[in-house]
């Protein structure tokens, strides 16, 4: 066995599991909070990456890099003003149908303003080249990537645990009734939330480009994954969505590796064992939706 | 029979709460039994779990000397076993006439039961409009049962219930956020249902005086434990009560 | 299972108007594999009704059976040489039992988790069929075989396929009207309005639950069968959840409370597919729009307007 090979498997598999739970979080924090199942997580991830596109061709990846995920956490909390707040205290159906047919539609959307064939995306040139780890050689972008998922999952934690505000989102993942009671607008956490978790996935959407090209249909492969880790993790759970997202992204990426045909199927599969063995996740709520 | 309805030790744990903590009852044949105690008391558990809407932590429900701790709510209810909530459980799209007709074909049918022949011997329809006539319906037929009031839907969840033959009736707050009117036409009716023909009641009540009228006897329940029982001159007297009612700022 | 009067002649009116489609259609235009397309969705969609607007309940899964069952059709007309007479209900029970198998498993779960499960073994079902490419032929789909002939009948003109699966989509109508007109169907719906109650009403929820999932699954398979002889063609995006997505877009815009509304949402779909499609490619954007709209502000469908307060 090849150990830089296996080493640099299961690096792609934290890298991979990292954008997962950058998707993951952002979609845990939406269903917790309100209640909604974010089927358009996935065309928020791809407009990250068509924004980033656009930007970084007349500002360079830098600005893009900043201003592409600020823009989809907006579209974000437009989408959650117009559409998504009239089915608040409806059967999560109803959000499930909504965005399924929004992400339906705006995935037509980037087809019709970027164009149907996939679109290259490279990060500067210094990025491009390889690190010497010793064991294994392994790309710079990747770990760079490593770097600010990181960074972003530590003020993401600093943001929930030590800030008002995010005592605020906290409590409203747990019970945004008692914290409407409380005083809090939550007309306005509802929407900052929303956002929050489109800022996530525009992110995502970004960092993704690079690695994976950028295809309107780039959001479908990620989606699913999402919505897995949420289940293998636990509903509303922050910390479930990240040792979700990084167990999830090393078993997919071992699969790929070793049994390449099994890969996509192994999600499924991992997704139909929890749900079925302990629906509730590893750090989910009891009876959240059981 | 003395012991038609029966709960021993009786245990329901969420996480760390003990709603219902070792519970004992035992309720005869054709008695009207009241359950009563402070809010949080644990009485609505308690029903959760004599229904088998909820599944207990610990201890055991007897009905008829049967263990019917692993029996499902749908399985109770074939037993003999019928209940209202306190938020009235009803079908509110479907029309009044529909609520009564499917609880009416409930009781009559065996799953995916097809025949038929049989039912149209049994005239559902006829027995619906039997029931609806009771329950002084007949005028509402028609209405979705959603817009009815408050107070008529509750009567109608009652109605409901006694659709089903019930052997026993356990009703949960029959009378919550009733005017005084309804109140009285409610309690007159359930009073008029068991002289006919009598059925074990067990019924969750605030209002004192309503226990005082219909109960035979009376459980009183604290912090999800049992406190007091008896008639109601006896639990009207004993410290204990007195003092969990008024004494014991929660 | 009995019909009224008034389901027969409703049945009637709309089996005329099919009836007549293969005269009309090529006279505006169209053709008349559209208003076959047309009818077999209408089955998968009225099929799939039975669990959505009948007993409330969300699968994004059953394009999953849809697609089993058309994967069957072709394999055994073309490995096992089967004739169609007997190839669609082996592959319609292949559905059945792959439907009875997996809802069973999964029935307990309630709401959200349920509609995931669904689109998990759905997922799981596409695959297999994209990656299978000796059995299934991978990505580039099945083919080699065609529809000859049905109990003797020659179906390759379009026009007798219309016929044949007329016959099947009338037998759906009945069927389908049959059973929600039934205790079972009457049971089913008090699930839907109430479940709670329904339970304490001596109602066995999960089985009935289990039931619809099956029933429904099963006109899955049947629609799946016919599409897939329409275009002597089998490709792994029938299993797609996206499949699986258009019979509840269906459902929503034709109204699922409503026993034509799905087949009023599949006759929508196919003609706003087509028509917006000779206008632009990008005919996914309105058409999600619409849905969206449905979803928001008519959640009743469009026959709801008509059949307000009524049962379906």
């Amino acid at each position: 066995m090849d150990l830089s090979l296996l080493l640099s498997q299961l690096f792609n598999g934290i890298n991979l599991g990292l954008l997962y739970v950058l998707m993951a979080t952002g979609l845990t924090i939406i269903m917790g909070t309100m209640g909604v199942v974010n089927f358009s997580h996935g065309i928020l991830f791809t407009f990250g990456a068509y924004f980033a596109f656009s930007i970084a061709a007349k500002f360079g990846f830098w600005a893009a890099l900043v201003l592409a995920p600020v823009l989809v956490g907006g579209i974000g909390m437009v989408i959650e003003m117009g559409l998504v707040q009239r089915v608040y205290g409806k059967d999560p159906l109803y959000s499930l149908l909504l965005t399924f047919g929004l992400a339906m539609s705006l995935e037509e959307v980037v087809r019709i303003v970027w164009g149907t064939t996939g679109l290259p995306f490279s990060p500067p040139d210094f990025l491009n080249s390889f690190v010497d780890l010793k064991i294994m050689f392994y790309p710079l972008y990747r770990l760079a990537v490593f770097g600010v998922i990181l960074l972003l999952i530590a003020a993401l934690w600093f943001f929930l645990e030590r800030t008002t505000m995010g005592k605020i989102v906290r409590a409203g993942i747990q019970d945004s009734v008692m914290v409407g009671i409380l005083g809090v607008n939550t007309k306005a956490l509802f929407t900052l939330v929303f956002g929050l978790g489109a800022f996530l996935a525009g992110l995502a959407g970004v960092l993704s480009a690079p690695m994976s090209g950028i295809m309107p249909t780039m959001g479908d492969n990620v989606v699913m994954p999402s919505f897995i880790v949420i289940i293998l993790g636990g509903v509303g759970s922050f910390y479930g969505s990240v040792i979700g997202g990084l167990l999830l992204g090393i078993i997919v990426a071992m699969c790929i590796q070793f049994v390449p045909a099994v890969a996509e199927l192994s999600m499924y599969l991992v997704m139909a064992i929890v749900l079925l063995v302990r629906p509730r996740g590893l750090f989910g709520e009891e009876g959240l939706f059981e | 029979m003395s012991r038609h309805l029966e709960c021993r030790g009786l245990v329901k744990s969420f996480g760390g709460f003990k709603a219902v903590n070792d519970m004992n009852m035992a309720v005869k044949k054709d008695e009207i039994r009241a359950i009563i105690g402070p809010n949080g008391a644990g009485k609505s558990t308690m029903f959760n779990l004599l229904t088998g809407f909820y599944p207990a932590t610990s201890g055991k429900i007897l009905y008829k000397d049967v263990d019917i701790t692993d029996t499902p709510a749908y399985g109770r209810v074939k037993m003999g076993f019928s209940r209202s909530f306190q938020t009235p459980r009803i079908f509110p799209e479907l029309t009044v006439r529909q609520n009564v007709y499917l609880s009416v074909q409930a009781y009559h049918s065996k799953p995916f039961d097809l025949n038929i022949f049989k039912f149209r011997a049994l005239d559902l329809p006829g027995k619906t409009e039997e029931l609806l006539g009771i329950f002084d319906f007949t005028r509402h037929a028609d209405q979705l049962a959603g817009s009815l009031s408050h107070g008529d839907q509750r009567i109608l969840e009652i109605c409901m219930a006694m659709a089903l033959s019930p052997e026993v009736l356990l009703l949960d707050e029959p009378t919550s956020g009733m005017s005084e009117n309804e109140t009285n036409k409610t309690i007159d009716l359930l009073m008029r249902i068991y002289d006919e023909d009598p059925i074990t009641m067990v019924i969750i009540e605030h209002d004192m005086r309503i226990v005082k009228r219909i109960s035979h006897h009376i459980t009183v329940m604290h912090q999800g434990a049992l406190l007091a029982e008896g008639t109601y001159e006896q639990v009207e007297a004993n410290e204990l009560v007195q003092k969990a009612y008024f004494g014991e700022v929660r | 299972m009995m019909w009224t009067g008034k389901d027969l002649l409703r049945i009637g009116g709309a089996a005329l108007l099919f009836a007549l489609l293969p005269a009309v259609l090529p006279r505006v235009g169209s053709s008349i594999p559209v208003g076959t397309e047309i009818m077999i969705w209408g089955i998968f969609a009225t099929g799939y009704n039975i669990l959505l607007g009948g007993t409330g309940i969300l699968s994004f899964g059953h394009a999953a059976f849809f697609g089993l069952s058309g994967y069957a059709t072709g394999l055994l007309l073309l490995k096992a040489n089967l004739p169609l007479s007997a190839a669609i209900p082996a592959a319609v029970t292949m559905a059945f039992l792959a439907a009875f198998l997996i809802g069973a498993l999964i029935i307990r779960k309630r709401g959200i988790y349920f509609a995931m499960l669904t689109i998990a073994f759905g997922q799981m079902f596409y695959f297999i069929a994209s990656q299978w490419n000796s059995v299934t032929g991978g990505q580039d789909g099945l083919t080699g075989f065609k529809r000859t002939e049905f109990l003797g009948v020659d179906i390759r003109p379009e026009v007798n396929f219309f016929y044949l699966v007329f016959a099947f989509f009338l037998l759906t109508m009945l069927l389908v009207r049959g059973l929600m007109n039934s205790s079972i169907g009457k049971t089913l719906v008090a699930i839907r309005e109430n479940i709670h109650r329904a339970e304490f009403l001596g109602i066995d929820v999960k089985k009935y639950q289990h039931f619809a999932f099956v029933v429904s699954a099963t006109f899955s398979g049947l629609a799946g069968s016919l599409y897939v002889l329409l275009l002597n063609f089998a490709f792994p995006e029938l299993l797609n959840w996206k499949t699986s997505g258009d019979a509840v877009l269906m459902s929503v815009i034709g109204g699922m409370r409503a026993f034509f509304g799905p087949l009023v949402g599949a006759g929508v779909f196919v003609f706003l597919r087509d028509m917006i499609s000779t206008l632009t490619p990008h005919w996914a954007l309105p058409l999600g729009a619409i849905f969206v709209t449905f979803v928001l502000f008519f959640q009743k469908g469009i026959l709801g307007f008509f059949e307000r307060g009524k049962e379906g």
